[in-house]
């Protein structure tokens, strides 16, 4: 049981990890590199490196996709504070085209994963979900406004409720109040 | 994903292919009579450049390696 309290005033205050200080991570300081032609040659230079270039081309031929590498690419230079998300949205189709051509390089048949598998991941998720909140909403105002709270209503819940009867015998109420005299 | 790539790199391709286009220079009669060539290119900055050149380096031998390749498996 001690240890129980003791575990649980050890344990994260939901939301902790909100309240740190303003630029202790990486991403909330300055950029390193702001530029988008220092980044440039970073990414030129880091992806094309001789070590990198085998181990890219085999993660292509394994199946991964050149949008899903390159983006991954990006939100790591953005977390680790090496440059900021507008700068990397300016630098992500370089990397792509970085990317694809190792994968020319080692004659690999990669997938740039643009094309959509299935007609829901057409769009970016979050046109998806706008959608669906709009298909929802559209549903709602058709249906009777009550609907939203029968639904969770029993059926009829005055059949199975039991109807108590007054007792017989029970003395008449007065009809006068308190101060009234009693006939 | 986090970030919208198809959007961003179609975006990229998009504006390469406009780039490639050769541009229509009109000029424009001004009311006192005289033309005025408008500028229809943006002005663009250095490092803008970089990353166009860049970027079409590196589409351009992607897509004749393709094109190569796809001939030769054909």
């Amino acid at each position: 049981m001690e240890d129980d309290a003791a575990n649980f005033s050890d344990m994260p205050v939901p939301g902790q990890s909100l309240t740190g200080k303003l630029g202790e991570k990486a991403y909330e300081r300055p950029p390193e590199k702001p530029t988008v032609d220092e980044n440039l040659s970073f990414y030129v230079e880091g992806l094309l490196n001789p070590e990198i270039i085998p181990k890219l081309a085999a993660n292509l031929d394994r199946g991964r996709t050149v949008s899903d590498f390159a983006e991954a690419v990006i939100t790591s230079g953005v977390a680790s504070g090496r440059h900021t998300i507008d700068v990397g949205v300016l630098v992500l189709p370089v990397v792509m085209e970085i990317v694809a051509y190792v994968g020319e390089l080692y004659d690999v048949d990669y997938d740039m994963g643009l094309k959509a598998k299935s007609a829901e991941s057409e769009d970016h998720f979050m046109e998806v979900a706008k959608k669906r909140m709009q298909d929802d909403e559209t549903a709602d105002s058709e249906e009777d406004d009550t609907s939203a709270f029968t639904d969770f209503m029993p059926e009829d819940e005055s059949e199975d409720m039991p109807i108590e009867e007054e007792a017989p015998d029970a003395p008449a109420i007065p009809t006068t109040g308190l101060m009234g005299r009693g006939v | 994903m986090v970030l919208p790539v198809r959007r961003i790199y179609e975006n990229a391709v998009v504006e390469y292919a406009k780039s490639k286009e050769p541009t229509a220079e009109k000029p424009t009669k001004m009311a006192h009579g005289g033309l005025m060539r408008t500028p229809t290119k943006q002005a663009t900055t250095k490092s803008d450049s970089n990353l166009q050149k860049t970027f079409a380096y590196f589409l351009e031998k992607n897509v004749e390696s393709r094109n190569n390749r796809k001939s030769t498996k054909a």
